[in-house]
């Protein structure tokens, strides 16, 4: 590990991507991070445990919510298929004209 | 009438009375073209739909409502990723959808222009393709531990977290699940918001740890591979 500010960097790394430091710091650690290969990939690795996290755990999205959305969606697609259908019908109307 | 050929039962969920009635009616082609295009899109992010919703537990939060509508952002940020998912070509959803909750999250004090526009659907696009661009430069630098815990799934990460101190555990996932800064922490546990940083950064060193094992003892992840031990 050289003194190029490295130390700092890897401490603040999970800081930074908690969104808990003050701009000032975060651009410090942004800016080591485009400089340096060995923290850039602390980084990564830090980022992925984080979403590993992220992804797994918490409250599923409950029953009704994915009920009503789904038939939200449902309209929405109607809605789009019916547009497209609309279009594909005028274009095909342009082209016997 | 041709009848359909998507069946929403393949999809592991009830269909709710909409698309039953579209069942029980006689289907078009522009009915069946809808319901595949909801098919595909429930199917591509399932596996992120915990993950968006904890971001919009979190945007709720900051901004101070009722957390119950959170569930309310959730469906909004899902209808806005769908208006969008036929045109969109990244590899890289879980971005995309995160810049969605962003970009739905600031239009929510704007509560009489809660329609999503064509316009905002395509700044999603745009603006995630340009997001997804400037890192594509530095995705080589990704290391071989990262590219084993982006394989890892519930059961590894369970087994890790188990072995975790629990009060050390407890803040972490107060921190990473529920979205509540070190100083929101401090408040409610009574540890000062310094240590509440401590214990979270020590949880996830031992989080990492404990990963970084389980990939070696699986033969993912070589010994010296560890960027870290330079």
């Amino acid at each position: 590990m050289s003194d190029c500010g490295c130390d700092e960097a890897k401490k603040r790394v999970h800081d930074f991507l908690s969104q808990e430091l003050d701009d000032n710091k975060s651009q410090d650690v942004i800016d080591h991070l485009a400089n340096c290969d060995d923290c850039e990939s602390e980084y990564y690795v830090e980022e992925r445990v984080k979403t590993l996290v992220k992804l797994n755990l918490g409250d599923d999205v409950n029953q009704e919510v994915r009920q009503k959305l789904e038939a939200r969606l449902i309209a929405v697609a109607a809605e789009i298929a019916r547009i497209e259908q609309e279009v594909a019908g005028q274009i095909s109307l342009t082209e016997n004209s | 009438m041709s009848t359909t050929q998507v069946s929403l039962a393949n999809f592991n969920f009830v269909a709710p009375r909409s698309a039953r009635k579209l069942y029980s009616t006689q289907m078009t082609t522009a009915d069946t073209k809808a319901l595949e295009l909801v098919a595909d899109f429930q199917l591509q992010v399932r596996p992120y739909e915990r993950y968006v919703l904890n971001l919009c537990r979190k945007k709720i939060r900051e901004f101070g409502k009722d957390i119950t509508m959170a569930d309310d952002l959730y469906q909004e940020v899902m209808l806005r990723a769908f208006k969008g998912f036929a045109r969109f070509d990244g590899e890289n959803i879980q971005g995309w959808l995160k810049m969605i909750v962003r970009n739905t999250s600031i239009n929510l004090n704007q509560a009489d222009d809660k329609h999503v526009t064509r316009q905002q659907v395509v700044e999603d696009l745009e603006g995630w393709q340009v997001a997804e661009g400037q890192s594509a430069t530095t995705r080589h630098i990704q290391s071989a531990e990262a590219e084993a815990i982006a394989n890892m799934g519930s059961p590894e990460l369970n087994e890790a977290l188990g072995k975790i101190k629990p009060e050390r555990r407890k803040v972490f996932l107060m921190h990473e699940i529920d979205g509540l800064k070190y100083s929101e922490i401090a408040e409610i546990t009574g540890i000062k918001a310094v240590t509440v940083g401590t214990m979270i950064n020590k949880a996830k060193i031992e989080l990492r740890g404990y990963l970084r094992d389980l990939a070696i003892s699986e033969g993912v992840l070589q010994i010296e591979a560890n960027p870290t031990r330079k």
